[in-house]
This record gives C-alpha cells, structure tokens and sequence, in this order.
C-alpha cells in the first residue's frame, strides 16, 4: 500500500518563497494551506509548528527544514513543499532552501504523522531526489512526491 | 560481509530514518548485505531477528539515546556512532568496516 494512495496526504507546493525569515517563511506555507481549506486556523497551527520547532529546530541537513504539527487546527493530513528564492536561517548556523511541512490533524488515525515524517526523512537522504526537487517545476514536484511516497519502503522489496 | 544496525534519535522520527537510510544506501554501493532496525516513536521497526545478528560481521548502532535490546549484541563486534556522524559519514563507516573486515580475513 502507499500511503498516498487515494490521497491519504495531499501534497501541496508554494515556489519561489521571496522570505527573508524562517517564521514568514512558515507563514507563507501555512496560509496557503488555509486558502486550501487543510489548515482551519493559520494562527493556531502556526503556534503548534512554532512550539516544535523552538524546542528542538527540525533541520536536517542539506538545507532543509522539515517542521511538522499534529494539531487541532488540522482538517485533512497535508504535506507542503516550499522553495524558497534565498536561503534562510533555520537555527544557530543551519540555512535553508527547502521546507517540508507536516500538517495532520490531531484525531489522525494511528501514527501517520510519524509515518509521514519517516517516509520523507528517508526520501530526502537520497542526492537525485533533492536534486530533482531543485529543479522540477511545481507540478513536477508534486507527481514525484505522490509517486515516491510508500509507507512500506524497506519492508517491501517487490517495489 | 553482512552488517545489522539499530538507529534511535532523541526525538524519535526524523534521523532514525535518515540513519538507517544513510546505511542502507553506503552499503547498497559497495555491495553489503546490511538490515536495520528503527527505533522511532512509533516503536521498533524491521525488527532484526537472532538469525540476523548470529549472520552478521558488525553491528552498527547509534549512541543518541538506549537501545532497546543490547543483549542481543554481546559478544559481536559493535561499532557505536551518533545518529548524525551515520548521516555525514557512512561511506566512511562502511569502507572502514570494509578494511576491518578484510583484514579477518588474512
């Protein structure tokens, strides 16, 4: 099974984010996923994400940020790809141009949220698909996410 | 050569799967035969069975937080690193473990 099969989580993209900071760049991303109609509450989720990310900053390297929240303010599990034009601070040295961010409702079955965080940390480990995500236009972007995404990666080798 | 791991991070999710991933990719290019264990928030994951430790050469492991199940290593070779150090360097890791392996072997 995939896990975006029947778009369990819908990918969403916001290119050439002009940001200068790391909390309009959060807000650029979330409010469009407000317009959307996955975010309720722009300023609730904003503080559910803000308050991860204060306590332990959720860059992971190859300048990428990957700030998650399962939150109330959360109507359908949404993953937002943001590329920014300038890279910006993330935490202490750390900068980015990439973010990942992990909406999912707080009465989400199980773990999904933890899945979907698993499913991309390991994606992400791999040099052509961040190379792809520089290059590859919004659409683009989208499709690979859809097609890369599998719940089941190392447990299932007939993929 | 045949290589178990066990990756764990303090906050459960992101670099237990980049780790594992990290050594799954290093040892995928040199030809290892390599299974890892996650230990993220949502418990353990491809768990690895006594016949996979009995088999292997190295044991890596990541040094960030306990691991559940230390016991299953005793007496194995265990090379303990942070979860991070496998993310930047696995290649590194891998070809050390390589040399160290064929070294045994003389």
């Amino acid at each position: 099974m995939k896990l975006t099969d029947k778009k369990v989580v819908t990918i969403e993209t916001e290119f050439d984010i002009k940001s200068l900071t790391k909390s309009e760049a959060m807000r650029e991303l979330i409010k469009k996923l407000e317009n959307k109609g996955f975010v309720t509450n722009y300023k609730g989720f904003m503080e559910d994400v803000t308050k991860r990310e204060d306590t332990l900053p959720t860059y992971i390297g190859h300048g990428i940020g990957l700030p998650h929240s399962k939150s109330e303010f959360v109507k359908r599990p949404a993953v937002i790809v943001g590329r920014l034009r300038n890279n910006i601070i993330w935490n202490d040295n750390n900068r980015v141009c990439l973010i990942f961010l992990i909406a999912v409702p707080k009465k989400s079955n199980g773990n999904l949220h933890l899945k979907i965080l698993a499913n991309l940390a390991r994606l992400l480990m791999h040099d052509d698909f961040r190379n792809k995500l520089l290059k590859l236009n919004e659409k683009e972007v989208q499709q690979l996410m859809y097609a890369s995404m599998d719940l089941n990666k190392g447990e299932n080798t007939n993929e | 050569m045949k290589i178990v791991g066990v990756t764990s991070c303090p906050s459960g999710v992101a670099h237990t799967y980049m780790a594992a991933e990290a050594l799954e990719q290093s040892a995928k290019k040199v030809g290892v035969d390599i299974k890892v264990e996650t230990q993220g928030s949502s418990g353990a994951e491809n768990q690895l069975t006594s016949n996979d430790v009995a088999n292997a050469n190295f044991v890596v492991l990541t040094n960030d937080t306990n691991i559940n199940g230390m016991e299953r290593f005793k007496g194995k070779k265990v090379v303990q690193l942070s979860a991070t150090q496998i993310i930047e360097k696995a290649d590194a890791v891998m070809g050390k473990l390589l040399t160290l392996n064929k070294g045994e072997l003389k």
